[in-house]
Parts: C-alpha cells; sequence; structure tokens
C-alpha cells in the first residue's frame, strides 16, 4: 500500500505538472479563458488522475500478491502459488514465485517421507531386538509390541506431545531389552525367585537403559526403560523414586506393562479377564501407578472395549 | 502486565524486553513459536508480543496454537514488515496491534496500550 501511494503521487506529478502548468500559463497570458480551454485542462488533469491510479494499481497488486506468498512460505506454507496477472516482468516474477513454491513443497513432502521410510526402518529393527528378548520368554511373546502401543495410547489421552508419544513407543518396545542379561532359567522360573535371583532380575531396567543410552536418537526411551519398575509410593527398583519423581513416560510404560502383565499368561499366574483385572488395576492405583496415569489407561481400555463391541461403527 | 515476547533474534528479545522491563511490565521470552506456545499455557501473559518470521512456527501459526489452547490475551506482531502486508495473511484478523519493527519505547508503549484496551 505504501508502494501505491508513492506511485500515485510520482505520476500523478508527472502527468497532471505540466497540464497544471498549461492553465496557469494560459490564465496569466489571456486573461480572459473560454470555458471550453477550461474544461479540456480539467478534462487532461482527470484522465492523468485515473490513468496514475491505474498504473499505480497494476505495478503494485501483482507486487503485494508476490510478497503475501513469499510471506506465506516463509511460514512454512510450501506449494502457496500467487496469480499470474500479465504477460510482463511483472508475471514472469509470479510464474517464478509459483514455480519455487511447488519445488518447495515438493522437497518438503520428499523430506517428509524419508523420515517416515527412517522411523519406520528404525522401528522395525527395534521390534526385532525386542522379539529377541520375547523369544527368551515363552510368557511374554508379543508383550514388548502390545505395551508400548499401549502406553502409546495412554500418552494421547494424555494430550501429549508427538515426540513424547514416540518416545513411549520405543521405550514401550524397549522396557526389557536388560533382560538380555537375566540368564533364561529365572525368567521362566515358576517358583519364587530367591534373593540372590530376585537381585538379577533387578538389574534389568539399568542393564536396558545403558544398552540404549548411547543411540541419539532412543534418548527420550532411556528414562523410561531405566524407571518402568519404580512404584508411585516409592517401593519400586532401582532408584527408588516416588511420585513425581519418576519420568511421566517411564509412570505410562509402567502402567502399561503391568496391564499387559495381569493380563496375559505369566510363569507365576494365569492371565485374568479384563473384568477381574480391573479392580486389581484400581488396587494399585496411588500405590504402585499414578492415578492420572491409571485414569488414562481406564480412559483407554473403555474406548478399546466400546470399539471392540460394535466394529462397524469404528 | 505480564507480557509473552516471541522473537528469534536474541537481540531484539534483549532490546524489546529491556525496553518493556523499563515500561515496568514483567516479561518472559520464548526464541520461536513452539517455545511461545508452551509457554503462554504454562505462564498465563496478559499480552503477547510475538515476531512474524520465526523457524519452526511463526508468530501467526503460535497465535492460532494458543487460541486454540484457550489462550485469550491480546496480541501485537512484531514485524519487520510493513502494516498492510501483514494484515493481509491468513490469521492476522486475531492480533490486535501490528508494531513494526524498529521498536522505539514509545511505539512499543503505545501498541501495548492499544491492545490491552482490546481486551
Ligand atoms: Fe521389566
Amino acid at each position: 500500500m505504501r508502494l501505491q501511494r508513492t506511485l500515485l503521487l510520482l505520476v500523478a506529478c508527472a502527468a497532471g505538472a505540466p497540464a497544471a502548468l498549461v492553465v496557469g500559463l494560459l490564465a496569466r497570458g489571456h486573461a480572459q479563458l473560454d470555458s471550453a480551454s477550461v474544461a479540456a485542462a480539467a478534462g487532461a488533469l482527470a484522465v492523468a488522475a485515473a490513468l496514475s491510479a491505474l498504473v499505480a494499481r497494476s505495478i503494485t497488486r501483482p507486487i503485494a500478491e508476490c510478497v503475501r506468498g513469499a510471506l506465506e512460505i516463509a511460514r512454512g506454507r510450501f506449494g502457496r502459488e500467487v496469480p499470474v496477472r500479465a504477460r510482463n516482468e511483472l508475471g514472469d516474477l509470479a510464474l517464478g514465485f509459483n514455480h519455487m513454491s511447488r519445488e518447495l513443497a515438493r522437497y518438503d513432502a520428499e523430506n517428509r517421507r524419508l523420515i517416515h521410510d527412517l522411523e519406520a526402518g528404525y522401528l522395525d529393527t527395534l521390534r526385532s531386538l525386542a522379539s529377541a528378548i520375547d523369544a527368551k520368554d515363552p510368557y511374554t511373546r508379543g508383550h514388548s509390541e502390545r505395551v508400548a502401543e499401549l502406553a502409546a495410547e495412554i500418552g494421547r489421552e494424555l494430550g501429549l506431545p508427538r515426540e513424547t508419544v514416540a518416545a513411549l513407543v520405543y521405550g514401550g518396545i524397549l522396557h526389557d531389552i536388560g533382560k538380555i542379561g537375566v540368564p533364561d532359567a529365572i525368567l521362566a522360573k515358576r517358583a519364587a525367585l530367591t534373593p540372590e535371583e530376585r537381585a538379577l532380575v533387578e538389574v534389568h531396567p539399568g542393564t536396558g537403559a545403558e544398552i540404549v543410552a548411547g543411540v541419539e536418537f532412543l534418548r527420550g526411551a532411556v528414562p523410561a526403560i531405566r524407571g518402568h519398575h519404580e512404584r508411585w509410593d516409592g517401593d519400586g527398583y532401582p532408584d527408588r523414586l516416588r511420585g513425581e519423581e519418576i519420568p511421566l513416560v517411564a509412570r505410562i510404560v509402567n502402567a502399561a506393562d503391568t496391564w499387559d502383565a495381569c493380563t496375559t499368561n505369566r510363569p507365576y499366574q494365569a492371565a485374568l479377564a479384563e473384568g477381574d483385572a480391573l479392580p486389581l488395576l484400581a488396587e494399585l492405583r496411588g500405590t504402585q501407578i499414578d492415578p492420572a496415569v491409571h485414569d488414562a489407561l481406564v480412559a483407554v481400555l473403555r474406548r478399546r472395549a466400546a470399539a471392540a463391541r460394535a466394529p462397524s461403527a469404528a | 502486565m505480564k507480557v509473552l515476547l516471541a522473537d528469534d533474534d536474541g537481540l531484539i528479545r534483549a532490546l524489546v524486553s529491556d525496553l518493556l522491563a523499563e515500561l515496568g511490565h514483567a516479561v518472559v521470552v520464548a526464541a520461536d513459536g513452539v517455545e511461545a506456545v508452551a509457554l503462554s499455557a504454562r505462564e498465563r501473559p496478559d499480552v503477547l508480543v510475538l515476531d512474524l518470521l520465526m523457524p519452526r512456527l511463526s508468530g501467526l501459526d503460535a497465535l492460532r496454537a494458543m487460541r486454540a489452547a484457550g489462550v485469550a490475551a491480546p496480541a501485537v506482531l512484531l514485524t519487520a514488515i510493513t502494516d498492510g502486508s501483514a494484515r493481509a495473511l491468513e490469521g492476522a484478523e486475531e492480533v490486535a496491534v501490528v508494531l513494526e519493527k524498529p521498536v522505539s519505547r514509545r511505539t512499543l508503549a503505545r501498541a501495548l496500550a492499544r491492545a490491552a484496551a482490546t481486551a
């Protein structure tokens, strides 16, 4: 708009000034101006003003449109295009601009696709790693995968950001990776563990966190792995953290892990039906499990049950 | 008043937050739009001063996210772009005042007063 004002002023001066000068000279030289020449002068001034406005507008409008398009791209909205109004340099500007915008959108989409593929590839690698752990223990087949899925759903239920939900998926898949260091005989043992055996089992969160700590892309999952056996009341392991001292991702993986353990067969207990597991879960609310996480888990389970009852509606 | 200031340029952050403090306001600063959105939820500012062009999330898109999250504080859009061009952008209708850079103590005080008056 500033450009339009400046142009309007410039062109109006350039076109109008000579006309005004002529009128001035005429008025001074011949005292009596006939009405015809006054009308002609006024007409010339009016035409000059109208043409100036037209010129100012025809130059300013395409430029303003390009400015708007450039600002939209600057704020990350690739692919915005501007109208091409004329076959001149201004039209060329718009054409070049549109091409650039489309190319940016293409690069952006390509980039996103590559990142997505990369993450999916990582995830596949993690899954096969985790299934190696699940395979050590016949009772936990598919456990890691289910914990990851449930933990991510709880995270979304709590409105956590995308990166935290990703950390929950990775942390869920890898939470028991440290069991790689625990002898198979202990993992499969039906009888109560001796104190020595228990000590061997209880190092697995720390071992797991150490295994994963060197991988930059799994950084967010490390606290989830290390803390997944901490308890809300402070009675867990390995760091005996209490309440909010326990990282939220660890509290969530703990709840998901507990739920999956209750509802699948274990060496020490048969699977509970969901109806029997829910009261058990309620008992753990505020002792083992963060109350807020418990409530989110229950909401997720309700939604799953509703979806299972009405599969056609899903 | 508590003012949330978001600008990716450290120099402008320092300068404007100094001016804001001189004018007697409390200031919380963010270095980009994503940070600003997170801060606005935590700090409950009275006025938002948002740079238009920031990495990750522009001032206007940050403002949209804040409005969606229920932050109703009036917004001053801080920009090197002229008022007319900024006003033409999508989402600019949520902006109470466009404040053109460079910012002086006087223009800043006036923009804040006008923004506060719309609240
Ligand atoms: Fe475990």
